[in-house]
This record gives structure tokens, sequence and C-alpha cells, in this order.
């Protein structure tokens, strides 16, 4: 099998037209011709280090704060969660806890795995790379769950003494972190994988 | 098989996700060619694909207007009320403490669905209709596919969910017509999105 690189030839990842590689603009619709992102994984890294040092703030400080008859009660994202399972809305927990905890953490060492995987010299399993990254990009976005969230309440819920919610600083690195890692996976080609594809084992002078 | 500018390969066709060469397959209305090395779509036809965008696309331009324009949610406990619409949501994030959040909500859920909502009937209004594609169609076409991922609307839907959940033990809720404008306005988005043809409209543009 052979790929459009090796024969010398690019897709416009628009309007899907196959032209010369070095053809500086896609003759269709007038986009860029990139054969392959230079400084790829450069990109990939820096986007994904400013998610996760945004990650720490986000979770350390407070996403809201629930002030009920005069009394404040800072609530972190684990917090949240707590709070309820505490009022047995087991399902929403999961929700939540999956959407804000499990998704983050699971996307920085899946990106981090593709990154390292990209880098390396040969690829054996470009397919399970490429599932991988597929699924990190369907399911990145969906963290944004917490943020909606607070947005909501922090509107909805202005009910004078009676009770208030007020946003956490905690809620825009939190985002930050979303937006980056969706930057960060977007970033990677899975292109690069096949492109690397060798499905000899290794041999003592291969690579 | 070449064109006038003489450089583009139109007898070929590369894979999106693993860049192998095949000769670009010749489709019927509702075929789908996969990629014989990573099984990826490569090219899709839709059928009767501007018919379907049109009213999809229209009917969530409608809905998207409830949306806006009518009451989301209400609280109410001990006689006092609160009743936001979601522009009233971002207004109100905007006066507060941490302005930014009112960014976020009005940039993802407000404005990314509306832009991608208009670009899909500037591009399939005028070939409907039968004229040629239009001079901007290529420019709407990538709105429409970069957007999509950061279009957040749904989300928000969820978000808006998990709230309600919340509040339930704090205050009465009220749903207003604008709560089911905005799931309406999701599910027309998504299907407008899934009826697009982008091959027909490249064709479209191609030919012009």
């Amino acid at each position: 099998m052979r790929s459009a690189a090796e024969e010398g030839l690019a897709l416009c990842r628009y309007c899907r037209t196959v032209v010369p590689a070095d053809e500086p603009r896609c003759p269709v619709c007038h986009d860029r011709i990139v054969l392959r992102q230079p400084r790829q994984l450069q990109r990939v890294w820096a986007f994904w280090l400013v998610a996760l040092i945004a990650y720490v703030p986000a979770n350390l400080l407070p996403i809201m704060e629930t002030v009920t008859l005069g009394r404040g009660d800072p609530q972190t994202i684990i917090g949240g969660v707590f709070v309820l399972l505490e009022h047995h809305d087991y399902f929403i927990a999961g929700v939540v806890f999956v959407a804000s905890i499990i998704i983050p953490t699971a996307k920085f060492g899946a990106i981090g795995w593709l990154a390292i995987a990209a880098a390396r010299t040969r690829v054996r399993h470009p397919e399970g790379l490429h599932r991988v990254h597929r699924v990190v990009e369907l399911v990145g976005r969906w963290s944004m769950i917490d943020v909606f969230v607070v947005a909501v309440l922090v509107a909805l819920v202005q009910l004078g003494a009676v009770a208030q919610v007020r946003p956490g600083v905690g809620v825009l690195p939190f985002a930050l972190t979303v937006i980056f890692s969706m930057l960060s996976a977007g970033a990677l080609d899975p292109r690069v994988f096949w492109d690397k594809f060798d499905p000899e084992p290794l041999q003592g002078s291969a690579v | 098989m070449v064109t006038a500018d003489g450089r583009e390969r139109l007898d070929l066709l590369a894979c999106p996700a693993c860049d192998a060469l095949h000769s670009r397959p010749a489709l019927d209305e509702g075929e789908v060619a996969h990629c014989v090395r990573c099984h990826a779509v490569i090219l899709a036809r839709k059928h009767r694909s501007v018919d379907r965008v049109v009213p999809a696309a229209a009917a969530a331009l409608l809905a998207y207007l409830v949306a806006v324009t009518f009451p989301f949610v209400g609280v109410s406990e001990a006689g006092l009320a609160n009743q936001i619409s979601v522009i009233d949501a971002v207004v109100a994030l905007a006066e507060g403490r941490l302005g930014l959040l009112a960014v976020v909500l009005g940039v993802f859920t407000l404005a990314f669905p509306l832009w991608m909502i208009v670009s899909l009937l500037m591009v399939t209004v005028p070939i409907r209709l039968g004229r040629p594609a239009p001079r901007y169609a290529a420019a709407e076409l990538k709105v429409v596919r970069r957007l999509a991922p950061w279009a957040m609307a749904e989300i928000f839907l969820v978000g808006t969910a998990v709230s309600l959940v919340k509040v339930a033990g704090l205050a009465h809720l009220s749903f207003g017509p604008a709560f089911l404008g905005l799931l309406a306005t999701v599910v027309l988005l998504a299907m407008a999105t899934v009826y697009l043809c982008e091959d027909t409209i490249w064709a479209a543009v191609r030919a012009r």
C-alpha cells in the first residue's frame, strides 16, 4: 500500500483534492497544502503542557461557592461530586466524575502516549493508536460540562438571602485545560503513525 | 484526468486518516467508500443531500431563535424567584466577578452553533435553488468543518441538566420554551451536519 506522500502527492485537508505535494495552495479551495505539519509534536506537547499546568489550579481552587442564608460553601470539582453522592444522585455524580476527572486525566495519558509513539522511528500497530486518537478527539470536549454547570448555576441561583451561587476562580483554569487538551489532540495528525508503519519485528540493524 | 489548472489529480484519492492512496471511486448516492488500510471513510455520497440539509438547517435556525428569546429555566423558593433566558445567563455572568465565563458560554454555546447553521444555509440554499456553488462556498464549508468540535450546545444542555439536579433540593424548578428550543437546535443541527454531503458540494465548487 503506497501513501500519497510516497508518490509526491498531498491531500487537501478540506476539499479532499489530491495535488502534487509541492503545490502551495489547493487549486479548488485555495487552502494551504501541508504535507505534514512541521514541528507537529512540539505543538502537541506545548498545548499538552499548558493544559496540564492549568489542571493543577483547576482541581485545587473552588469552581463555585454556594451561599445559603449568609453561609458560604466553596466547592472544588471533586467536592461537587461528593455533594451529589451525599444527595444520592449517583447517576449525575457518575456523569460529572467521568466528564471532569476521568476524561481529563485519561486524556493527558493518552495524548502523551500517542505523542511518544509518534516520535518513534517505527510503529507496529498504527490502527490501535489511530483508534485511541479518534476516541480522544470525540470524548474530550465533553469535559466542558462542569464549566457549563457553574455558568448555569451562577446565572440561575440568585435568590438573594435564601440561596446564591457565585463562580469560583478554579472554573477558568478548568476551561483552559479542556480547550488546550482539545488543541493538543487536534494538533496530532494520525497519518504520522502510518508513515512509520513497519510490521516487521525488530532485527539487529533494521530501523 | 486533469483539469485546466493541470495539477490536481481527480483520478486519485488519499485517505484523510492514513494517507493511503486510492483511485477515486465513483459512488452512487447513499454509498460510502472506506480506506482499504485503516477503514476510515474516504468518500461518502449522501442521499438527496441538499434537499435534506436545507430544511434541517432552516428548522435549526428557527429553533435557535426560540432558544435565545424565550425563558430557559427558572427557580423559585420562599417567595423569591429567578427566571433566565440563555442571553440573560450570559449577561449575568458578564456582570459577575468572573466575566470571562460569559465569553466561554457565549462563544461555545451561542455563537458557534449559530455560525454553523448560517454557514450551512449559505452553502446549501443556492445549490438547492439550482444555482452554481457560490464563490464563498469553500470558505463556509471550512467554517462548518473547523467549528464542529467547538460548537458545544449539546454539552451545555447536559450541563444544564446536571445543574438542575444540583438545584432540585434547594428550590423549585421550572422549564421555559427555550429549553426545548435549544434541544431542537442541537438535534436539527446534528441532522443537518450528517446529511451534508461534502463531496457533492466540493464537486460543485470544482465545476464552477
